[in-house]
């Protein structure tokens, strides 16, 4: 009985073993006939790789499709998951190569690793990708309808785009400069954004990493602009901040890959100099500063599940200290509309005055898939130029992420 | 009278406690040192290469070769702050890269990093 059972448990291993999982193959630069492959969890045993007649490899050129014989495997990496590959013969240089196409067939897997295509070097990717979420993004929109008990409902857009290029003529020695736009509806009874902030920017990371914080990015918002829907209050601002980002716990060797984003803060101090150009209230012309703090936070969970792919909490807070009396509106002082009995928040009178300005935003975000979701966010207090005090909303939406290339910015350019 | 029982001495542990290892932890600046330049014939290379690339991309990732498969959203890297780290390491071993060329979106996974930077040209 014992060796039948130690029979079936044989024959069932290789079932239920876990499939091995080639991330990426790259061709070595220096020598073309040999191929690095890197697994991921579970590191493939030696014996399930070690065989050159494992290995499948066929590269495309102009002239067509042809096999390549793999030499010798090398596993002395195996450790960090990494195989080598000695070819018989060297792979075709750019321009000529296409692509090369490895397969792994050892005898319980056959497993496809991802495709080396002669871009997967030097040459930057494609201009647009797909992205997975707002901190990935670089071009972002996302919109909600909130159903609000005793009021009007209300539309929220949050929408962003960013650009950051090294400074023209150099090789980023420098830092880099971009333009930076977002659009911002927050307590509207009609979908129409009343917060537009323009900027030219300029960055460089100063210093270099150390264990828990990371080397510093120095922003400088040169020049801007800070509007609303109907122009009535317009900012001329120009801002130096710098953000510390701040890893609370170490990363251990051969993490896994569901914890994503890791704990992660980012601090930001700054100041912003402003110049009213336009206000129903505030006094025009004058220049004043704001000092400016701020931290975010982000830690996710992403099984990459079908109808599950992630959970991810963010939370950002900042607040602005202003050294003049600044525009806000606060609909606790909204007039009652006689007709309803309800606040009439549209007409929310503006005041004045140099009370601190907070900003909460809170948000969790659950992916079905790597492109879409839906999002449940808090928010509190109040964002530039009119400072609205948004009071304890609570929304509900879907969200849509694409990207553009591989130049993430989000958590540098807002505090 | 029954025969007294051999009292071992305690086993050594072979294994290095926390406070060993940190005191055998090499600086930053020794494990780069052997890719500078003037340091090794190896730097006489045309590129980069893959094994210094791995180096320098765990280095500024603050991690090991076993996290290649990795983002840096999961390793808690902030994007610009790598890229930079990245573009010193590869400036230090004698080699060029332009800063916009080095991934750092939250989505870039460590080993893409190396793809790029392992076709450096020397400087």
């Amino acid at each position: 009985m014992k060796s039948l059972l130690m029979a079936v448990l044989i024959l069932c291993l290789p079932a239920l073993a876990t499939p091995l999982k080639p991330v990426n193959a790259s061709i070595d630069p220096i020598d073309r006939g040999h191929i690095f492959v890197l697994f991921d969890n579970p590191a493939p045993t030696a014996a399930s790789v070690d065989q050159p007649g494992y290995w499948l490899v066929y590269e495309t050129t102009k002239g067509g499709s042809r096999r390549v014989e793999v030499e010798r495997v090398d596993i002395s990496d195996l450790g960090t998951k990494q195989v080598g590959l000695y070819l018989v013969r060297k792979i075709a240089p750019p321009p000529d190569i296409k692509s090369v196409a490895i397969t792994l067939a050892n005898q319980t897997d056959i497993v496809a690793v991802p495709k080396v295509d002669s871009t997967s070097g030097i040459k930057p990717g494609p201009e647009v990708i797909e992205s997975t979420n707002k901190t990935d993004s670089d071009i972002y929109f996302n919109g909600s309808y909130t159903a609000v008990v005793g009021g009007d409902p209300v539309y929220d857009i949050d929408a962003f785009a960013g650009y950051m290029r090294a400074i023209p003529g150099t090789d980023g020695t420098y830092g880099r400069i971009g333009l930076y736009g977002q659009v911002r509806t927050k307590m509207s009874t009609v979908a129409d954004p009343n917060s537009f902030l323009n900027y030219l920017v300029y960055q460089k990371v100063i210093w270099h990493s150390t264990k828990y914080v990371q080397a510093p990015v120095f922003n400088y918002r040169f020049f801007g602009a800070e509007f609303d829907r109907t122009a009535k209050e317009l900012n001329l601002l120009t801002s130096p901040t710098i953000t510390i980002p701040i890893l609370p716990v170490k990363v251990p060797s051969n993490v896994s890959g569901k914890i994503d984003p890791w704990p992660m803060f980012n601090l930001t101090v700054g100041a912003e100099f402003v110049n009213v150009r336009k206000s129903v209230l505030a006094p025009v012309g004058d220049w004043h500063t704001r000092g400016l703090a701020g931290m975010n936070f982000a830690i996710g969970y992403t099984p990459k599940k079908n109808g599950f792919y992630s959970l991810k909490l963010t939370s950002s807070w900042q607040v602005r200290l202003p050294s003049a009396p600044e525009i806000f509106y606060d609909d606790k002082f909204a007039p009652i509309d006689p007709s309803t009995g309800k606040k009439n928040v549209k007409k929310t009178p503006p005041m004045l005055g140099t009370q601190p300005r907070h900003f909460l935003d809170t948000k969790v975000s659950y992916n079905f898939s790597s492109w879409g979701g839906v999002t449940f966010e808090h928010s509190y207090g109040s964002l530039p130029p009119i400072f609205f005090k948004t009071d304890q909303t609570f929304a509900v939406g879907l969200s849509l992420t694409l990207k553009q290339g591989d130049y993430g910015r989000y958590s540098i350019l807002k505090p | 009278m029954p025969p007294k029982k051999k009292t071992s001495a305690p086993k050594k542990s072979t294994k290095w406690t926390r406070t060993q290892l940190k005191t055998k932890a090499l600086p930053i600046s020794s494990v780069m040192a052997p890719m500078h330049p003037t340091s090794a014939v190896e730097n006489d290379l045309p590129f980069l290469g893959h094994a210094r690339s791995v180096v320098i991309v765990t280095t500024a990732a603050g991690t090991d070769a076993s996290n290649l498969p990795r983002s840096l959203s999961q390793l808690g890297r902030n994007g610009p702050s790598f890229q930079q780290d990245v573009f010193e390491g590869v400036k230090h071993a004698g080699y060029k890269i332009g800063l916009d060329e080095i991934p750092d979106a939250p989505s870039t996974l460590l080993i893409e990093a190396v793809n790029v930077i392992q076709q450096a040209p020397k400087a």
